[in-house]
């Protein structure tokens, strides 16, 4: 009861300080207000005292601010900028995400924007003066290659129709790239083959999410950590991921002795460094470890009955479904609804012997973790990012994770979470909440149901019938279309998929195929672009406005601040150039007296063509989609007096806690909890029975060790823009291949020596690190992707979990060859 | 363009007369036509990670990017422990402890001894937030990037 008050008064501070107080500010008032922010910090040299500076190094200073460009953190920086360049960013300590403090690379910030190679003239791959798919990237006008888009597509349509039209985005849009790209092709093209990156990233932790309670995203904040006794991470190395959320973990840690962290993992990371507990499992065995802690917490009467019986359903589902590996794989859930003896029947087998046998987590250690979990006076978070998405039964595991909340009632309660983290900085906020994916629509809403559709429709004002019932191709399936010659238009933006998507060999020569069209919207030459028949020069962070969505629920929006380079424009303005030369112009038409550009605003380029204020125009077009079922967003002009605000928005106030009484105000009065999503089940959550199943490829005598790719702190993705910033790059120049010192010694292989590392699929050259930042278990080697000269996805496999659909990059089976 | 065999001048002239009127027919549709060349990050070579200055105290950390960036670091800190109980960086930096004759280490800022947005502060010990230090400073190794930062 006390943490619970104690809670409240957080939350009350809180609010007034960020989300309350703004509402009732008048434009002056928040001019004024701004003014006096400005002032104080361009003074404010405090922040950072580093060193006794001979002069302020900050002067002439403008400061602004704006969410970072990297993770799905989404830490608030200030930003200064001086002569149209940025010139300092400081953690914004108004924020009560980062709270004033940054990671590397969020210190790396003013030098994104700045490689000397950026992108500023549109290119299309000509020979003799004109388009040639074997030709070279030739300086064009927006006018030719728009043109040349526009023929392409209208071509791919009369062949193939509006599916062989195809978009590739990311979390990395801003939430009107975003709701402008499902629009032009859901509401215009008639094609629902719109997917982005974040289905490599964490479709499944939607598909948790959905399958469970019905809606999408986390029911806590972040508010969260400093409630918490027990922080589990399920394959998530946070101290390298989201450093800023681990240092909200360790500063937990540092604050009460009795709290503590255990690392559920498959390798030793820095993460084990703060960790009461590192605990060694066999990749893909954290599906028995779940369903082991379960069996413990029955068994030893440790679920939470009450709980249970009011906001539990049970459910079993299909189990025997694949891997996708082939082209045009299909999955059909047939779920039926069982009672808990049969869920405590199903779940004993994985007695800790059996659990043990199949992960090699020791029954000890699994018991442990079961009195963590059940213990009533402990509160639990669990986190899980990569690790469980990326898996080849991703959606399984998220169920199985969300189970041990829902036996023990930890969920929706200070402290008491399932914690999805995402990669990406608009993962949530574009990706999740827009829609942007060929089975979805804004809001939670999918394409199958025609209720959703006609909503669509009606907002969008298009006849009935317009929008595509039917899904087309999910992230692997496009490229995989794209090289059968299905999809024979494939524009990329704000990623980059022929360097990040797995069975990588296949996806490139298929995109150099002839009758392939491929467009690439990007900032810099990337490993996408060298086979791109256009690549268009891109706006990017501060050059244009923009909005992200962290993986909080928080809505952030910063304002243009700087101009693009050369002829660079914003994906936004690229989106309504195209739709324009389609015929779908009026899809972005919306009254200029409606949406003015306000005075003293810097609009962005796609205003600027406009003549009005686009992007409020297209966010208060999408807010209706989400208003009065869960998913309110405040007005537009809140979002930029705010440093974000966690949705839903309802009557100005940000809701901290989903599902549960007094938090969320759709929970009615005397309900307690009510999973809303769920209305066809009553409001209830649903516990899955999900069995263990090995992954597809597993290592044998021919290629005897798993492979498990990821990142690493300095670099971000694709390394396109950390790798261009110098003190990043300095900081990890390259990728190198770490391994267990026992497998080193096995092989006979030292640090610095250099190997291939070759599947079934392809090889790479590269160097070893025996053990460093990460020791992998024995038996497992570990490459980060980040590396234009190290290309591992020629080596991963295209497996994914048939629910979620999305790449399991951490297993496959590789040997190491002595070069 | 790829470098030709050599042709008598006259012959070469003729060529040259005739690509400039086809650049210059072009030109009426095209401002320029320049191929474009650049190779990005791709080297074709894969690298390891060696960091110089193996004891602190060795080396001077690089200047700083920019004015408030956190300073790198400029020894190695692989053997470095920083848990939950124990930090080896503050054994030096806490204080700016002498490491080496003439040689101080950086001393922790008044700012690690505060929660700026709660307002929490810390005498002798770093906030939570901020204990672990290579989230923010970093050892650098002696490389150039293939492709450099514009001078701004």
């Amino acid at each position: 009861m006390w943490s619970i008050s104690c809670f409240f008064r957080t939350m009350d501070t809180f609010s007034q300080k960020e989300g309350r107080e703004v509402k009732s500010f008048s434009r002056r008032e928040f001019l004024r207000h701004s003014a006096v922010t400005v002032s104080v910090l361009g003074a404010t040299v405090y922040l950072n005292p580093y060193e006794v500076f001979a002069e302020d190094p900050l002067k002439g200073l403008v400061w602004d601010k704006a969410p970072c460009r990297f993770c799905g953190t989404g830490c608030s920086v200030l930003v200064g900028v001086k002569d149209g360049k940025i010139m300092a960013v400081q953690g914004d300590p108004e924020s009560s995400v980062n709270q004033g403090t940054l990671c590397v690379k969020g210190y790396s910030l003013p030098f994104i924007q700045y490689g000397k190679d950026r992108l500023t003239r549109p290119l299309v791959r000509m020979r003799n003066g004109r388009y040639d798919k074997r030709g070279e990237l030739t300086e064009t006008t927006w006018d030719q290659a728009l043109d040349l888009m526009a023929e392409k597509a209208k071509d791919a349509i009369a062949t193939k129709g509006p599916t062989s039209v195809s978009m590739f985005g990311s979390g990395q849009w801003t939430i009107w790239e975003g709701y402008a790209a499902s629009k032009l092709f859901k509401g215009g093209l008639r094609s629902n083959s719109l997917e982005v990156n974040a289905r490599h990233c964490m479709a499944s932790a939607v598909a948790g999410f959905m399958t469970t309670y019905g809606y999408d995203e986390p029911m806590g904040t972040y508010e969260d950590f400093a409630h918490a006794d027990v922080f589990v991470l399920w394959g998530a190395n946070m101290a390298e991921m989201h450093p800023v959320l681990f240092s909200k973990i360790t500063d937990r840690l540092r604050s009460k002795a009795s709290a503590r962290l255990i690392n559920l993992t498959v390798m030793t990371t820095l993460s084990s460094e703060m960790a009461a507990k590192e605990i060694i499992f066999k990749p893909q065995s954290d599906l028995a470890i779940a369903n082991g802690i379960a069996n413990l917490l029955i068994k030893g009467g440790m679920v939470n009955e009450e709980f249970i019986k009011k906001h539990v359903l049970l459910k079993r589902g299909k189990e025997d479904i694949g891997y996708g590996l082939e082209d045009g794989f299909s999955f059909k859930e047939e779920a039926k609804v069982v009672d808990f003896d049969a869920y405590r029947e199903y779940v004993s087998k994985y007695t800790p012997e059996y659990v043990e046998k199949i992960s090699g987590v020791s029954p000890s250690d699994l018991v442990e973790l079961a009195r963590l979990y059940g213990d009533p006076n402990l509160k639990v978070i669990s986190f899980w990012t990569m690790g469980m998405n990326q898996h080849t039964r991703g959606t399984w595991i998220n169920n199985l994770v969300h189970n041990l909340h829902l036996l023990t009632g930890k969920i929706s309660d200070p402290g008491n979470q399932p914690f999805s983290l995402t990669g990406q900085p608009s993962a949530c906020g574009t990706c999740r909440e827009v829609g942007t994916f060929t089975h979805r629509l804004p809001a939670d809403m999918v394409v199958s149901k025609p209720e959703h559709r006609a909503m669509a429709e009606k907002i969008w004002g298009l006849p009935e019938g317009t929008i595509p019932a039917k899904p087309t191709y999910h992230a692997i399936e496009m490229v995989r279309a794209l090289d059968r010659g299905d999809v024979l238009f494939f524009w990329s933006t704000t990623s980059n998929p022929f360097q990040d998507y797995p069975n990588l060999n296949r996806y490139r020569e298929g995109a150099k195929k002839e009758g392939r069209f491929i467009v690439v919207s990007d900032v810099y030459p990337t490993r996408s672009t060298e086979i791109a028949d256009v690549v268009l020069p891109t706006a990017m962070w501060l050059e244009k406005e923009g909005a992200f969505g962290n993986s909080e629920r928080r809505t952030h929006f910063w304002k243009k601040m700087v101009d693009a380079p050369g002829e660079s424009k914003s994906d936004l303005w690229q989106f309504i150039e195209f739709a324009k030369r389609m015929g779908h112009g009026k899809l972005f038409a919306y009254p200029k007296s409606e949406y003015p550009i306000p005075d003293r605003h810097r609009p962005s380029d796609a205003s600027a063509t406009a003549g009005f204020y686009v992007e409020k125009a297209l966010f208060e077009e999408y807010r209706k989609f989400g208003l009065g079922h869960g998913h309110d967003l405040a007005p537009f002009d809140v979002y930029h007096q705010t440093r974000g605000l966690r949705w839903p928005v309802v009557d100005g106030k940000e809701t901290l806690i989903r599902y549960r009484e007094g938090y969320d105000p759709y929970v009615e009065k005397g309900s307690g909890y009510q999973f809303y999503g769920n209305k066809k089940h009553g409001d209830r959550a649903v516990v899955w029975l999900r069995p263990y199943e090995p992954p597809p490829e597993i290592p044998d005598a021919e290629y005897p060790f798993w492979l498990c790719t990821g990142r690493v702190l300095e670099h971000w993705h694709s390394g396109t823009m950390t790798r261009r910033v110098e003190s990043l790059y300095r900081a990890y120049p390259h990728a190198t291949a770490n391994v267990h010192p026992d497998d080193a010694k096995e092989l006979g292989l030292q640090t610095g020596n250099k190997v291939k590392i070759r599947s079934r699929r392809g090889y790479v050259d590269i160097f070893v690190e025996v053990g460093g930042r990460v020791t992998p278990q024995k038996g497992m080697v570990y490459v980060p992707w980040f590396d234009e000269d190290v290309m591992i996805n020629d080596v991963t496999l295209d497996a994914y979990c048939p629910i979620s659909k999305q790449n399991d990059y951490k297993k496959c089976a590789v040997r190491i060859e002595k070069a | 363009m790829k470098g030709g065999r050599k042709m008598p001048a006259v012959k070469r002239m003729g060529w040259i007369l005739l690509i400039a009127m086809f650049l210059l027919g072009a030109c009426s549709k095209t401002p320029e036509n320049k191929v474009y060349r650049e190779k990005g990050l791709v080297t074709g070579k894969p690298g390891m990670n060696v960091y110089p200055g193996k004891e602190p105290g060795e080396t001077s950390p690089r200047d700083r990017p920019y004015a408030i960036a956190p300073p790198s670091v400029p020894h190695s800190v692989a053997s470095l422990t920083i848990n939950r109980e124990t930090n080896e960086c503050l054994d030096c930096h806490l204080e700016g402890m002498e490491v080496k004759e003439g040689h101080r280490a950086t001393k922790v800022p008044p700012s690690h001894f505060r929660n700026d947005h709660t307002g929490e502060t810390k005498t002798g010990e770093v906030v939570g937030l901020r204990y672990k230090c290579t989230q923010c400073h970093v050892p650098q190794a002696d490389e150039e990037p293939p492709v450099p930062q514009m001078a701004r």
